[in-house]
């Protein structure tokens, strides 16, 4: 059975849709991102999960069940936002309280039940703070143990992390990991951020314009991005637009590049070159069967354990990634030759 | 330098047109007698003794208070709803409205208010001049912009949408959240907002003087037939309105600090 499901659920805001003809489905306990550029509607879709919005079209189940007509209040949703919301006038314990308060749940259940929360995120000592007292993270992480306390169907964040800086964010990062996983709730992740994305989800769904443009394991996404949108998006910095040939072939300007082998229709494509994957080929060696670039190296950058090229190939600025223990790196205006082979140069659609 | 001779200036006038009258009344109220000096002779409670007696001055008092206690309540209830309404429905034409209804109240004299009130409901059928009701009613639209103003800086700062939304996925039904979250988070504007209506209210002359009749006339009122006593039993009669404010105020901020003004992390 799946916890949260989508079935062709569009939102519109006036004529212009925010999300548009989304089905999507995330498993029990399963950890889902949704990721996408600001804007591609991530809030409006978790808001149509939690039951602050209706879609236009389509429906929303929660473990198994449809949502149509059921309100926020019934729904049992636990929902952490990005600027922590707790109530101010409450102390952390009562904080995370609250959604029992609410239940009656009488005071010799409650009480452990919160303090087995409050020690779970780390903050049992703090019990009797006011939220103003706390620092982001401290606080983000009652928000987190308030939602998970009315045991919900699903667990909704929505930019949990952006307020805080990069330090607290890289912890709580795995710290939200590990109480997912230990609780065993389903969890649909929202963020912009596609490394955060990458790092602790199950899967990844990457959003543009109120659509799903991708559903896959991290792994997936980053390995075999569906378009030429995934996989700039997921950070791969070279892509090359031209034309796939169809049998490995990709025409690249004057040349004929010989790439992976895909089930893509002849035609305008862009070829995605991971920066790792391309080496330096010696002045005089043969090609073999990769591919050779000449070009210029028109930029370094040090980036700790590796080195960053931008070389300029036909004016097409193309980045490569050294390991630092190369021996002897290119100097700045040197002219070399780029290679690489034909399973590192994967067509995509789209252009 | 600069500074200190303004603080100074300040200070003095502070003192010569605030606390030295005050003095000066409080000491006449304890006087014998009190004609072309400086200071009265003699000491005496006669005046409060004379005060007590008189009924109608016990019963203006009552009056005041009621008025004024009804004033706060009422407003502090109208204040919340309407603060509520304007930051959730997030209108801008009810802001503006909002911000119209604050400042015409202001910005029409209460002479000009008290004339038009008697006017307004005074027919030969059917008359509201005199009652305290109709005082009631116009001390309510004359202090709410002074409890408004305070609440909707408080809810401005609550971001209460996110709070809403947090409580009812949790939840929380609209009647826990206003009294476990809402109001408690509203005290300290509530406060702020209760002490100035409730001095308003006690204080206020020119409304009563037009609008009550001998049987609903408030402190105030009162008060100003007193100078035509005695000098010591005006002196008396104001020292205990003053006293009264004072208590009364005092009671007010004791109250919010007892319901949470410390949770809500704002001092008054
Ligand atoms: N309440 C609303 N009224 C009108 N337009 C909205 C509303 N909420 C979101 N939108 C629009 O819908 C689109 C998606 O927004 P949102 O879901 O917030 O994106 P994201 O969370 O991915 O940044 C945006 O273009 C936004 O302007
Ligand atoms: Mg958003």
């Amino acid at each position: 059975m799946t916890g949260v499901e989508l079935r062709s659920v569009s939102k519109r805001f006036g004529k212009t849709y925010a999300v548009r003809n989304v089905s999507l489905s995330v498993g029990k306990g399963e950890f889902l991102s949704l990721v996408g550029p600001s804007g591609c509607g991530k809030t409006t879709t978790l808001r149509l999960v939690a039951g602050f919005l209706a879609p236009d079209e389509g429906e929303v189940l929660l473990n198994g069940e449809s949502m149509g007509g059921v309100g926020v209040r019934q729904r049992q949703v636990g929902i952490v936002f990005q600027n922590y919301a707790l109530f101010p006038n409450l102390t952390v314990f009562e904080n995370v309280a609250f959604g029992l308060r609410t239940r009656n749940t009488p005071e010799d259940i409650l009480r452990p039940k919160v303090e087995q929360l409050l020690s779970m995120v780390g903050l049992d000592r703090r019990a009797s703070a006011w939220p103003r007292e706390l620092s982001g993270g401290q606080q983000q992480r009652v928000a987190l143990a308030r939602a998970l306390a009315i045991t919900p169907k699903v667990l909704l964040l929505d930019e949990p992390l952006s307020a805080l800086d990069a330090k607290v964010r890289n912890s709580l990062r795995f710290e939200i990991k590990r109480i997912q996983r230990e609780s065993g709730i389903t969890t649909i992740y929202v963020t912009h951020d596609q490394e955060e994305a990458l790092s602790i989800s199950d899967r990844v769904a990457l959003m543009n314009e109120g659509r799903i443009e991708q559903t896959g394991s991290p792994r997936d996404i980053y390995l075999r991005p569906a378009n030429s949108f995934v996989a700039d998006f997921v950070g791969v910095n070279n892509l090359l637009e031209g034309e796939y040939l169809g049998d490995g072939r990709f025409r690249w300007r004057e040349r004929i590049l010989s790439v992976e082998n895909v089930p893509l229709p002849q035609g305008p494509c862009s070829l995605m070159i991971r920066p790792e994957r391309i080496s330096i080929a010696s002045r005089d060696s043969a090609s073999g069967d990769g591919n050779i670039l000449p070009g210029r190296v028109s930029g370094k950058v040090f980036l700790g354990p590796l080195l960053r090229l931008a070389v300029d190939v036909e004016g097409e600025q193309i980045l490569v990634d050294l390991l630092n223990t190369e021996i002897q790196p290119p100097a700045l205006d040197e002219e070399i030759r780029l290679r690489f082979s034909p399973d590192d140069g994967r067509p995509v659609a789209g252009r | 330098m600069m500074r200190r001779a303004l603080w100074l200036s300040g200070g003095i006038c502070w003192f010569a047109y605030v606390l030295a009258p005050l003095a000066l009344i409080l000491v006449g109220s304890f006087g014998e007698k009190w004609f072309g000096t400086l200071l009265p002779d003699g000491f005496t409670l006669r005046w409060y003794a004379d005060l007590f007696s008189k009924t109608m001055y016990v019963r203006a008092m009552g009056m005041s208070l009621l008025v004024a206690c009804l004033t706060v309540f009422i407003n502090a209830l109208v204040g919340i709803c309407s603060v509520y309404a304007v930051s959730v429905l997030g209108k801008k034409w009810l802001r503006r409205a909002f911000e119209f209804v604050i400042l015409l109240p202001i910005a029409i004299p209460p002479v000009v208010m008290g004339l038009g009130l008697v006017q307004g409901f005074n027919w030969p059928s059917f008359s509201l001049v005199g009652t305290w009701q109709l005082l009631l009613g116009a001390h309510l639209v004359y202090t709410l912009p002074f409890m408004l103003r305070p609440l909707m800086a408080n809810m401005d700062m609550l971001n209460w949408t996110v709070l809403e939304e947090a409580g009812t996925s949790l939840g929380a039904t609209p009647f826990f959240l206003a009294t476990r979250v809402l109001v408690p988070n509203l005290v300290p504007g509530l406060l702020s907002g209760a002490i100035m209506t409730f001095a308003m209210s006690l204080g206020e002359f020119q409304l009563a003087v037009m609008v009550t009749g001998s049987a609903s006339q408030t402190y105030p009122v009162v008060l100003y037939q007193a100078f035509y006593v005695s000098t010591g039993f005006a002196c008396a009669a104001t020292t205990l309105l003053v006293l009264f404010s004072i208590l009364s105020l005092g009671a007010v901020i004791f109250l919010g600090r007892l319901f949470g003004t410390r949770s809500a992390g704002m001092a008054v």
